[in-house]
């Protein structure tokens, strides 16, 4: 483990409140590294996929001895080095060729990890030649029943989306939008939910398209999507993984007090599901309502008044139907 | 489809199971299953019909995104560099990712702090320069001009009618019961050469 120091200046002392904990946290920072044997198919890959990335990457050029499954502490202390919670570690041997291992940590530790197995690859070269801008937010799709039953592939979903989801924002620029990630698995949702055997799983596509929208002439407002397929293009057969440990994930999953909902007031929902609202309206004063203005109501000035009998009874039926009958004019 | 040009093409996608959507993470889960045919064929198959599905993926949250609440223009707390341009208010993220550290937990006390809690020693805040005054039922100066640090002079100079003298009024009756200085002047005659 690294020892804490005070700091002595004040840009370090910067540095230093950088990292630390936070209620809302920075966007999470990548690495990727390479093992002792990686093929350039894997580099290359790595190089493409840290490129959605940008940028919060940084790129190791160095060739590391590291086996992640069977020791994960100097992953883990890259992690802390850069403080980057996120580790794409490429390797490739005769025995597991062309993998990548996706990590993921949580305080400096090791939370779960799972490695991909590259079958096909379609680099980004090989297709059109597209330009996505740096830093742009992607959108996510995940297809597939499985995505949603299967605790391995749910990690997947969870990993691809905490990798490639970059900053977090409230306010979208539309002209941001500019390309869609699609990981998709073939099988239905009802594999064998555990065995440690991962043979018999599907694979995963993860492609990568460029959004181009074009004015509808069906509807006026939402334009027609059309997509163009930028790469990289890869095809991934899951192979070892180490889930979390359940305790670290309920820290990691802990939403701090001061972000939690606040429950409203006075809202409830009965038991037919509908909405039902106490408002408490403050007192009326009755002294200063607006009623119908009417002639005959009026406050005169005293030199006005001159009582008259006939007038004062007949007066307010005449002059309600004269107010009833101005408005009518108007509208003729 | 590829015939029909583009704007006629409908915007809208029929979903047998109806999909899940994060906006906040511009993300949607679609739980329809893929077509086993089509990804057991060739490339071309299967890339086709990995790209209509990705195509009404991004249509459905096209959708979805338009129809939320929408800021033109002006200071949007967005990207505070580009202020003009069309932005959209995201809704909270739905789908949890996990935390990168634990949540921050508060500075311990120090020695003084825990100390002053005992003893309920509070620091006093400056509350500005306005006290208000009982006696007068308003809101004065702690100092300065009218300030409520002045006190009244405890001795008054008084004139034969009993009334306090007003030194500076007094200087000044003084200065005016004169003539004025340029009436005093007496201009030198000037030598002519």
């Amino acid at each position: 483990m690294m020892r804490s120091v005070k700091p002595r200046n004040a840009r370090s002392k910067r540095a230093q409140t950088a990292r630390e904990p936070k209620l809302i946290e920075n966007t999470k920072k990548a690495l990727t590294v390479r093992g002792s044997t990686c093929s350039l198919r894997v580099q290359n890959a790595i190089a493409e996929l840290a490129a959605y990335k940008q940028p919060d990457v940084k790129k190791f050029q160095k060739k590391n001895e590291i086996h992640p499954f069977e020791d994960a502490s100097s992953l883990e202390f890259f992690s802390q080095k850069n403080d980057a919670s996120l580790i794409m570690f490429g390797s490739s041997s005769k025995k597991r060729p062309d993998t990548i291992t996706f990590f993921r940590s949580f305080n400096y530790q090791l939370l779960d990890m799972f490695e991909l197995r590259m079958l096909t690859y379609k680099a980004i070269s090989e297709f059109k030649k597209m330009s996505v801008n740096v830093g742009m937010k992607p959108m996510f799709s995940f297809i597939g029943p499985i995505f949603d039953s299967h605790p391995h592939y749910k990690m997947i979903k969870s990993m691809f989306m905490d990798f490639f989801r970059g900053e977090q924002i409230s306010m979208l620029d539309l002209a941001g939008l500019q390309y869609i990630i699609q990981v998709s698995a073939a099988g239905d949702g009802n594999i064998s939910v555990y065995s440690g055997d991962t043979s018999g799983l599907p694979d995963i596509n993860f492609r990568v398209y460029q959004l181009k929208t074009f004015k509808s002439k069906t509807q006026t407002k939402v334009p027609r999507v059309e997509l163009e397929e930028i790469g990289p293009r890869i095809d991934f057969k899951l192979g070892r993984v180490h889930e979390a440990d359940s305790d670290l994930m309920k820290q990691a999953m802990r939403i701090p007090k001061q972000l939690q909902p606040k429950d409203k007031k006075n809202v409830e929902t009965d038991f037919m599901g509908d909405k039902v609202a106490t408002i408490h309206v403050g007192k009326q004063d009755l002294g200063t309502l607006q009623t119908r203005k009417m002639k005959g109501l009026k406050k005169r000035r005293k030199d006005d008044f001159e009582p008259s009998g006939p007038m004062q009874e007949f007066g307010d039926i005449d002059i309600v139907s004269e107010d009833e009958d101005q408005p009518r004019k108007k509208k003729r | 489809m590829s015939d029909v040009p583009v704007a006629n093409r409908p915007v809208t996608v029929e979903r047998d199971i109806p999909v899940d959507y994060d906006l906040g993470n511009l993300a949607l889960f679609d739980s329809n299953m893929l077509d086993v045919e089509a990804m057991k064929g060739d490339e071309t198959a299967k890339e086709s019909h990995l790209a209509a599905r990705a195509r009404d993926s991004a249509q459905l949250l096209i959708n979805q995104i338009l129809a939320q609440p929408v800021v033109t223009g002006g200071r949007t707390g967005g990207d505070s560099r580009t202020n003009d341009g069309v932005f959209v208010r995201l809704p909270d993220t739905i789908y949890q990712l996990p935390r990168e550290k634990p949540v921050p937990t508060p500075k311990p006390l120090t020695k003084w702090e825990k100390f002053a809690k005992q003893k309920g020693i509070t620091k006093e805040r400056n509350s500005g320069n306005l006290v208000f005054d009982e006696a007068t039922g308003e809101w004065v100066k702690k100092w300065g001009y009218k300030g409520k640090n002045q006190d009244s002079p405890w001795l008054v100079e008084v004139d034969k009618n009993g009334e306090t003298v007003d030194e500076g009024q007094a200087k000044k009756h003084k200065r005016e019961a004169k003539p004025p200085p340029s009436l005093l002047k007496t201009s030198k005659p000037t030598k002519r050469k």
